[in-house]
């Protein structure tokens, strides 16, 4: 669970071509920009970049490590996916709680999420909500 | 693209098996035990196919680039059941050489609940912008 009150756990991952391979293929999205390095050099972005939904699992799983079947059963998150994730990237989670208050025995908790890269680029940010068993979920004792 | 703004976009149905499942918490490095203690499936796993399954549908060009993502959770996925996937589509805005398309979706259950539903936005190139 959770370090110090309110701050979500950190999930750290490094960015491959053999993954992002990998997803293309669990996922069924076979978009050039992540698979064809001829066509996304041609791109803005200059060569192959992972999915935004590969990226935006890392922050899924942050939220399922933080509140477990809250998160599964009830979660809600809004997202803008900024900038890409590069092969070789090291990225990060980020999550705090930024609200958290009951509503009849179960607790509304707000929280601002996203992922940087190691320079500390934000490549996503938005918002998380979950609802929670009142004595259930991080930040409580 | 042939598909009209508002239209109720039939994305067919999905199995959520253990094999989707674990094929999908593998390309993410995801080894959390709680989806095969709960027996279900990581909501994210049915976005992705939602999406997939949207590109495949509309036709979207190479270098459609994925903007934004909403999702809201209505109860567990659990594995063993075939669901159904719906979209519609907003009106898209253009910028510069790109269209900002935004899409709803839902996840449906077979007993007709949804599971799971929400928002994609993606920016779609104009056709002088694809380079294939």
């Amino acid at each position: 669970m959770t370090e110090e009150r309110g701050v979500l756990p950190v999930i750290q991952r490094t960015i491959t071509s053999s993954q992002i391979a990998r997803y293309a293929e669990a996922s069924g999205d076979r978009n050039p920009l992540h698979l064809d390095q001829s066509f996304a050099s041609q791109s803005q972005f200059g060569g192959i970049v992972a999915h935004g939904m590969l990226t935006l699992a890392f922050v899924s799983e942050m939220l399922t490590s933080a509140f477990g079947r809250h998160w599964l059963e009830s979660g809600r998150l809004k997202v803008r996916l900024k900038a890409p994730a590069y092969p070789g990237d090291e990225v990060r989670t980020w999550g705090e709680v930024v609200r958290d208050h009951d509503q009849n025995g179960t607790r509304k908790v707000v929280c601002s999420v996203g992922l940087k890269d190691a320079r500390g680029r934000e490549l996503i940010a938005g918002d998380a909500v979950v609802y929670v068993t009142a004595q259930e979920g991080p930040g409580r004792d | 693209m042939t598909t009209t703004t508002g239209e109720r976009l039939d994305l067919g149905s999905l199995m959520v098996d253990r094999g989707l499942v674990d094929a999908y918490l593998k390309a993410v490095d995801d080894d959390n035990p709680i989806y095969s203690s709960l027996d279900a499936a990581p909501p994210l796993a049915l976005a992705a196919h939602v999406l997939s399954a949207l590109i495949e549908k509309l036709s979207l060009p190479p270098g459609t680039i994925h903007a934004a993502q909403e999702t809201e959770c209505h109860g567990l996925v659990r594995m063993g059941q075939e669901v159904a996937c719906h979209a519609q589509l907003s009106r898209p805005v253009r910028r510069g050489d790109w269209s900002i398309m935004a899409v709803q979706f839902q996840v449906i259950s077979p007993a007709g609940d949804i599971l799971l539903d929400g928002k994609t936005t993606v920016m779609v190139p104009d056709e002088k912008e694809q380079r294939d």
